[in-house]
């Protein structure tokens, strides 16, 4: 189990990540959600070490990874730029990778890089999508039990990301991986996420699988003569997603029955609910400021 | 710290003055040596009186060009990464920074060290196959090549260490330059204030500008030459400055530490910035604060014409509020 033990980070004297605490099972995918400049790519880049932690911990089995420095090839990266690996070639990114991480599946790596079509030679010559294909088949050769992947499928055209989030899938579910994945891309997260972790202000606001989250919260659209009731509009667990003209959307929080039983009497034109999703969720969390 | 993974990656990133490096080492020094056996020839065709005087000066002139490359080398290595995200993708890696450290050093070490041999296998091949080896011996090179290959390294640890605690290759360049000159420049600024400030010469301290010259590394490691007069048939050979070495492989010992130190203390921070360490810049403003300030209350001392201690205060003060607002926009321009 990948543990993140009350981890504490400063950057510029101000608290990005404050007394952050969760787990990582092998073979789930978590998914990180959160506003810009919430701490997202700061928790993910101090998970892996390329920041220090001011304090916590992250342990990987009860081993601290900063007393224990050899567990660190249990956890991959995959960055959200690929800015850097592009002066090298596949080669040599495969020299890089199979000396830096002792499991690094060579045979397997070379198997997906023809299955994908992808050429071996200067990445110079590779896409965007090719280049995001290739190093995420890189993180997940390494062999390590955690991949840590921030933003994967940013800037991809929609059957590039599919491929991605079918391969996060795949690697998770065959090789008992652990994915902690950070995207802004919610419809597609939802598909493939086993829990969320919602990050707001440098601390974790939720974690919750989807089932969870749906049992807890449910999203309604109704229609009202004279639009919304405003005391309806000032319950405070009724978060107003979307007003138009007579429709309202609500996100509602608490027992489902008892709030349509509620809105029944006012006699509404319409009274349906619609499905829930990620995005309505990260809505009600923290769908507030335009800018944090 | 012999990582394959880590060394491809330095060597992908320091191509640059690898080439120049190998280049200097390998090609042009060794066809500068071979060149000396025409001035032979020429001072044998005169019978000596026209050229009575062969001076055998490439070590001398690498001593100097050495520390150059590889400054430019510990920039490529440590500070440019910062500024092309490389840094991350090293740090990313499962290995500490302890070891990242090190194997830049060792790799840097290794370089250097290799050039050094090819440098002494070809010198050594023109010596024997030329005329050379009738009028000069072997004698000289070990000391030659020894001191270059320690000096050298002492200027990579230098720039690698100040790589740590610089956020910017800019700052790296410019602050590896201040610290292999600051002992002695900061000697003059005090002295030259005391001087300014009080009217009087302060003779009693040129006993410290001695120990501060022979305790600091000096930016040429000292004559590396081989001279043959003619007229009195001998030749000159550099021997061992056992105090010179002693003086490089201290600034080894301590610039190692201190890039240790610093690499694994806080190494992926403020990146981009002048200064990784804060409070560390906030001490280098101080510095360039109060050298701006003694620079032009030298200059305006100058101009002035006089040892006035009024103009000197006045130009201080200037200075002082200059040198001030000069780093607050540097420091701002790297924010």
């Amino acid at each position: 189990m990948l543990k993140i033990h009350q981890l504490s980070k400063k950057l510029d004297e101000t608290e990005i990540l404050k007394n952050i605490s969760f787990d990582i099972e092998q073979g789930t995918i978590t998914g990180l959600i959160g506003r810009n400049g919430a701490g997202k790519t700061t928790l993910l880049r101090t998970i892996v070490g390329i920041l220090s932690p001011d304090e916590g911990a992250i342990l990987i089995d009860n081993k601290d990874i900063t007393i224990e420095p050899n567990t660190r090839n249990q956890i991959a990266y995959m960055s959200d730029t690929t800015n850097f690996i592009k002066q090298f070639t596949v080669k040599e990114l495969i020299t890089i990778y199979e000396n830096a991480y002792p499991n690094f599946d060579k045979e397997k790596f070379l198997d997906a890089l023809n299955k994908y079509k992808l050429p071996h030679g200067s990445l110079r010559k590779y896409s965007k999508g090719m280049k995001t294909l290739l190093y995420l088949l890189l993180t997940f050769s390494t062999g390590a039990n955690y991949v840590i992947l921030d933003e994967p499928t940013n800037g991809l055209d929609p059957v590039v990301k599919r491929t991605v989030l079918q391969l996060i899938i795949e690697y998770a579910s065959t090789k008992s991986v652990g994915v902690l994945i950070s995207s802004h891309h919610l419809v597609e997260l939802e598909k493939i996420i086993d829990q969320y972790l919602f990050l707001k202000e440098g601390t974790i606001d939720n974690v919750a699988t989807m089932e969870e989250s749906t049992n807890k919260h449910f999203k309604l659209q109704v229609a009202f003569e004279n639009g919304l009731p405003s005391e309806i509009e000032e319950l405070e667990h009724v978060s107003v997603f979307s007003k138009t003209g007579k429709v309202a959307i609500l996100i509602v929080s608490g027992q489902k029955e008892e709030f349509m039983q509620t809105l029944g009497k006012r006699n509404p034109l319409l009274l349906e609910e619609l499905p829930l999703t990620l995005e309505d969720l990260f809505f009600l969390k923290d769908g507030g400021e335009l800018y944090v | 710290m012999f990582s394959k993974a880590l060394w491809l990656k330095h060597s992908k990133q320091s191509r640059l003055a690898l080439i120049l490096l190998y280049l200097v080492y390998v090609v042009i020094l060794p066809f500068s040596y071979y060149n000396n056996i025409f001035e032979m020839n020429r001072a044998l065709e005169a019978s000596y009186t026209e050229y009575p005087f062969i001076y055998i000066g490439e070590f001398s002139t690498l001593a100097f060009i050495s520390p150059i490359l590889v400054l430019i080398l510990s920039i490529l290595l440590i500070g440019i990464e910062r500024n092309t995200g490389g840094i991350d993708f090293q740090f990313s890696l499962p290995y500490t920074p302890r070891q990242l450290f090190l194997s830049k050093w060792i790799f840097g070490v290794v370089h250097i060290f290799m050039a050094t041999v090819l440098l002494s296998i070809l010198t050594l091949i023109i010596h024997y196959s030329t005329i050379l080896h009738q009028y000069i011996d072997t004698s000289g090179f070990l000391p030659i090549f020894v001191t270059l290959f320690l000096f050298s390294i002492a200027f990579l640890t230098i720039g690698l260490a100040i790589g740590t605690l610089t956020g910017h290759y800019f700052s790296q360049t410019l602050f590896t330059i201040f610290t292999i000159f600051s002992p002695i420049i900061i000697f003059f600024s005090v002295l030259s204030n005391l001087k300014g400030l009080f009217n009087k010469d302060f003779n009693g301290l040129l006993e410290i500008e001695k120990k501060i010259v022979d305790w600091s590394i000096s930016f040429q490691s000292g004559s590396l030459s081989i001279t043959k007069d003619f007229d009195q048939q001998n030749v000159t050979y550099p021997t061992f400055d056992f105090h010179n070495l002693v003086v490089i492989l201290i600034y080894i010992f301590v610039f190692l530490v201190i890039g240790l130190l610093c690499y694994s203390r806080n190494a992926n921070a403020n990146n981009g910035k002048l200064f990784v360490y804060k409070k560390f810049g906030h001490l280098v403003n101080i510095l360039f604060v109060y050298l701006s300030a003694t620079c032009i209350a030298i200059l305006t001392s100058t101009i002035a014409n006089g040892s006035n201690v009024v103009v000197y205060t006045i130009g201080l003060l200037i200075g002082l509020i200059a040198g001030y607002y000069f780093y607050k926009r540097l420091n701002k321009f790297f924010e």
